[in-house]
C-alpha cells in the first residue's frame, strides 16, 4: 500500500534552506525539504508549524525571504502563482459559486487556451475520476461536503499538474467521510501517479496516507520518513509525542553493557539501546508505546529479556476492540498498556499485581 | 439572551416607529398622489374634482422636461464616474491590508460629514480660483460637468460603504484558487470578483443615480446656467398655480424611482437566491470556524 509504483528518484519539489518570517514570527525556518516525483507526501504537525506556509509558498502565494524554490529542477521562486504548474485544493474548497461544477473545473483550461471540445471532454474525464459523473450542470451550493471536495480534486487535477498541493483538504468533513475521502485520494494519486504534497495536523491522516512524512514542529523540520520509520524510530521527542500515544520516562543509566544501559525500577528495571559514548549517570529521554507493554503475571514477565517492571492495575478503560489498562509502577510513575480486548491478559482487574514488559528494541531514547 | 425585538416594551416602539413612519412619510406621498389628480388649482381640500390635466400641463412644459434631461444626464455621469472610482478605492480597502487603510478610509468617507451646502459653495470658490489662478488660461465652465463633478464627491463615499461589505464577505481564497489556475488579476477580477459583486454594484448605482438626480444644495451653487430638476422645482413653487403639475411630475418621479428600487431589490434576491452566494460563505465559514480548533 505505502510506497506507490510510480514513486521515482527524480526529484519534483526542493525547497533549498527557506525562511519566511511575518513581522516578527518566524514561521518557517530553514527549511529543506526533497520531494520525489510521484510521491505522496506529507507535512505532518501542530497548527503554527510553518507547514501551510510552506506549502503556500510551493503554491506562490507566499514569497521566501531567504532560499529557493525548484519544481522538477527549475527555479521558481520569483514566479507568481499563476505561472507555476502546481495546483492547490484549499481547505474550504473554495469553488467558484457563481460557477456550475464544469464551469469551475474547467476554469484552468479556459485560461490556457484549451479548446472547448478538449475542455468538455477533459472535465467529463477527470469527474469519472472523482466518482461525480454528470455531476457538470450542478452549482456548488447543491452539492454535499464530500462532492464539493471532490470538484475542487478535479478543478486542480484536470490541469495535469506537476504537483497537487492540498491543505487540509479534509479538515471540514466528518469522520466517517473522511476516512473514505483518505483511501480515495491515496487511490486517485496511485492511478495518476502526480505528486502530492498534503498538509496535515492528523498524524492518523498522515500515517494513513502518505509515502514519507515531514514532521513540522515551530517552523523546522523535526524527521522525514516513511509512515513505519516516524511512528516506530522517531528522532525527537517532539515526534514520538505527536505521532501516537506515549510513555514517557527519564532514563537514568546505572549500569552499562555493550550497547545496551539501563537502571533498576523497585524490583524491576528498564533497559535501552544507547550509543556508546552514553556514560553511566547520564540521564536519557526514553520512551515506550502503550502496545508495546505486555502484561503478565508478577513473577512471570511476557518479555523476560527486556524491561520488566512490576506494579499495580489502577485502571482499566475498555474500548471496543482494545483495552487500556493504566499501571501504577513505584519508582516509575504510570505507564499505559494498550492490549486486544480479545487477549487473555485482559482479564486484569483494577487491583491486580502484574509485570509490565517489553523488548529490548521498543524503548525507544528520544534525547 | 434576551431577544430585544420581542421583549414588551419593544413591541411598542416598534408600533410607535411604525406609525411615525405612516404618519410623516407615507402619508404625504399619498397626498401628493391624491392631489395630482384634483382638477382644482388650489392644492387643498376639498377634493374639486379629479382630472389629469396637471399631468398634461407637466408633460407639455419645456422648461421642466429639460430640467428633467439635464438631471437625468447629470446623474448618468456622475453615477457612473463614482461607481467606477468607488469600486477602485473599496477593493483595496475591503481586500488589502496596508498601514495608512484607517485614515484614507477617514479622508474616503469624510465628504459625508461635510454639509452640501458648504461643499457647494466651496466648489463655486474653487472652480473660480482655477479660473483666476491661471490667468482665464484654464477656464472651467459652471455648468453640467461642474455639478456631475460635484456628485461624485457626494456620491463616494454611499458608494464605498455600499461595496465594502460585500467585497469584504468574498473568501479571498476565491482569488487565490483564480490565481492558482492560472488567470491573471484582471482575469480573476472580471470572471470572479466582478460577478460576485454585480447585485451591489447594481444596487450602488441605482441609489446614486437616484440621490444625485434629486441633489439641489450642490448643484445650485455650480450649476450656472443650466437648469436641475431640484432647481426647477424649488422655482416653480414660488408661482402658487404651477405648484399642481410641480405634483403631478413629482409623483412621477417618486412612482419611477420606487419602481427602480423595488425593481433593484428583486434582482439582488434572484441573484443571491439562485446563486446562494452569501448563505454558501456564510455555511462555508460557520463549519471553519468550528472545526478549524
Amino acid at each position: 500500500m505505502t510506497a506507490s509504483s510510480s514513486v521515482t528518484s527524480e526529484v519534483g519539489i526542493h525547497l533549498k534552506g527557506i525562511t519566511k518570517t511575518f513581522g516578527e514570527v518566524v514561521a518557517v525556518d530553514d527549511v529543506d525539504i526533497v520531494i520525489r516525483e510521484g510521491e505522496f507526501y506529507s507535512l505532518l504537525g501542530p497548527s503554527g508549524c510553518g507547514k501551510t506556509t510552506s506549502l503556500r509558498m510551493i503554491a506562490g502565494f507566499e514569497v521566501p525571504d531567504t532560499g529557493r524554490i525548484l519544481l522538477r529542477d527549475k527555479d521558481v521562486s520569483g514566479d507568481l502563482p499563476s505561472k507555476r504548474n502546481v495546483n492547490m485544493v484549499f481547505q474550504h474548497y473554495a469553488l467558484f459559486p457563481h460557477m456550475n461544477v464544469e464551469d469551475n473545473v474547467m476554469f484552468g483550461l479556459r485560461v490556457s487556451g484549451v479548446r472547448k471540445k478538449e475542455r468538455v471532454q477533459r472535465v467529463a474525464e477527470i469527474l469519472e475520476i472523482v466518482r461525480l459523473p454528470g455531476f457538470q450542470k450542478r452549482k456548488p451550493f447543491q452539492l454535499s461536503g464530500g462532492q464539493q471536495q471532490r470538484v475542487a480534486l478535479a478543478r486542480a487535477l484536470v490541469n495535469r499538474p506537476s504537483a497537487l498541493l492540498l491543505d487540509e483538504p479534509l479538515g471540514a468533513l466528518d469522520v466517517k467521510l473522511r476516512r473514505e475521502m483518505q483511501l480515495e485520494l491515496k487511490a486517485i494519486q496511485h492511478d495518476l501517479g502526480t505528486t502530492f504534497v498534503y498538509v496535515t495536523h492528523d498524524q492518523e491522516e498522515a500515517l494513513t496516507m502518505s509515502d514519507r512524512i515531514a514532521v513540522m514542529n515551530l517552523g523546522r523540520v523535526e524527521q522525514v520518513g516513511t509512515p513505519r520509520e516516524i511512528y516506530e524510530h522517531p528522532e525527537s521527542s517532539f515526534v514520538a509525542g505527536f505521532i501516537g500515544s506515549l510513555n514517557a520516562m527519564d532514563l537514568k543509566i546505572q549500569q552499562r553493557q555493550d550497547d545496551t544501559g539501563g537502571m533498576t525500577v523497585g524490583e524491576g528495571w528498564v533497559i535501552a539501546r544507547v550509543d556508546a559514548d552514553v556514560a553511566v549517570g547520564t540521564t536519557l529521554r526514553a520512551a515506550v508505546r502503550p502496545e508495546r507493554i505486555a502484561l503478565g503475571p508478577a513473577g512471570a514477565p511476557v518479555h523476560p529479556d527486556g524491561s520488566v517492571v512490576v506494579g499495580t492495575v489502577e485502571e482499566v478503560i475498555y474500548l471496543g476492540a482494545m483495552s487500556l489498562f493504566h499501571v501504577d509502577i513505584p519508582g516509575l510513575g504510570q505507564l499505559v498498556s494498550q492490549r486486544m480486548s480479545h487477549e487473555d491478559e485482559s482479564a486484569y482487574r483494577t487491583g491486580d499485581r502484574v509485570s509490565a514488559s517489553w523488548e529490548l528494541a521498543h524503548t525507544l531514547v528520544l534525547e | 439572551m434576551i431577544d430585544i425585538a420581542t421583549s414588551r416594551w419593544a413591541k411598542w416602539v416598534l408600533i410607535g416607529i411604525f406609525v411615525f413612519e405612516i404618519l410623516f412619510l407615507y402619508a404625504p406621498v399619498t397626498l401628493l398622489y391624491i392631489f395630482s389628480f384634483n382638477e382644482g388649482s388650489v392644492v387643498a381640500f376639498p377634493f374639486v374634482g379629479f382630472s389629469l390635466n396637471w399631468y398634461e400641463t407637466a408633460f407639455t412644459n419645456r422648461g421642466l422636461l429639460l430640467s428633467i434631461r439635464t438631471s437625468a444626464t447629470i446623474a448618468l455621469m456622475s453615477s457612473t464616474a463614482s461607481i467606477v472610482v468607488g469600486l477602485l478605492m473599496a477593493i483595496p480597502l475591503a481586500r488589502r491590508k496596508f498601514k495608512a487603510k484607517t485614515p484614507i478610509m477617514a479622508l474616503v468617507l469624510s465628504p459625508l460629514v461635510v454639509p452640501h451646502l458648504v461643499f457647494g459653495v466651496a466648489l463655486l470658490i474653487t472652480f473660480r480660483s482655477v479660473d483666476v489662478l491661471t490667468n482665464g488660461f484654464l477656464e472651467f465652465p459652471l455648468s453640467l460637468p461642474a455639478v456631475a463633478i460635484g456628485h461624485v464627491v457626494v456620491l463616494m463615499p454611499l458608494i464605498v460603504l455600499i461595496l465594502i461589505p460585500r467585497l469584504q464577505r468574498i473568501d479571498a481564497h476565491l482569488e487565490e484558487a483564480a490565481q492558482d489556475l492560472g488567470a491573471s488579476g484582471w482575469r480573476t477580477f472580471r470572471t470572479i470578483i466582478l460577478p460576485l459583486i454585480a447585485p451591489a454594484l447594481a444596487a450602488a448605482y441605482v441609489i446614486s443615480f437616484i440621490i444625485s438626480f434629486n441633489e439641489y444644495a450642490v448643484a445650485v451653487f455650480v450649476s450656472g446656467p443650466v437648469t436641475t430638476f431640484p432647481i426647477f422645482v424649488l422655482a416653480e413653487l414660488q408661482v402658487p398655480v404651477r405648484v399642481p403639475q410641480i405634483i403631478a411630475i413629482s409623483v412621477v418621479v417618486v412612482t419611477l424611482s420606487l419602481l427602480v428600487v423595488v425593481g433593484a431589490e428583486i434582482m439582488r434576491r434572484v441573484f443571491e437566491r439562485r446563486y446562494q452566494v452569501l448563505s454558501q460563505t456564510a455555511g462555508l465559514l460557520g463549519v471553519a470556524d468550528a472545526d478549524t480548533e
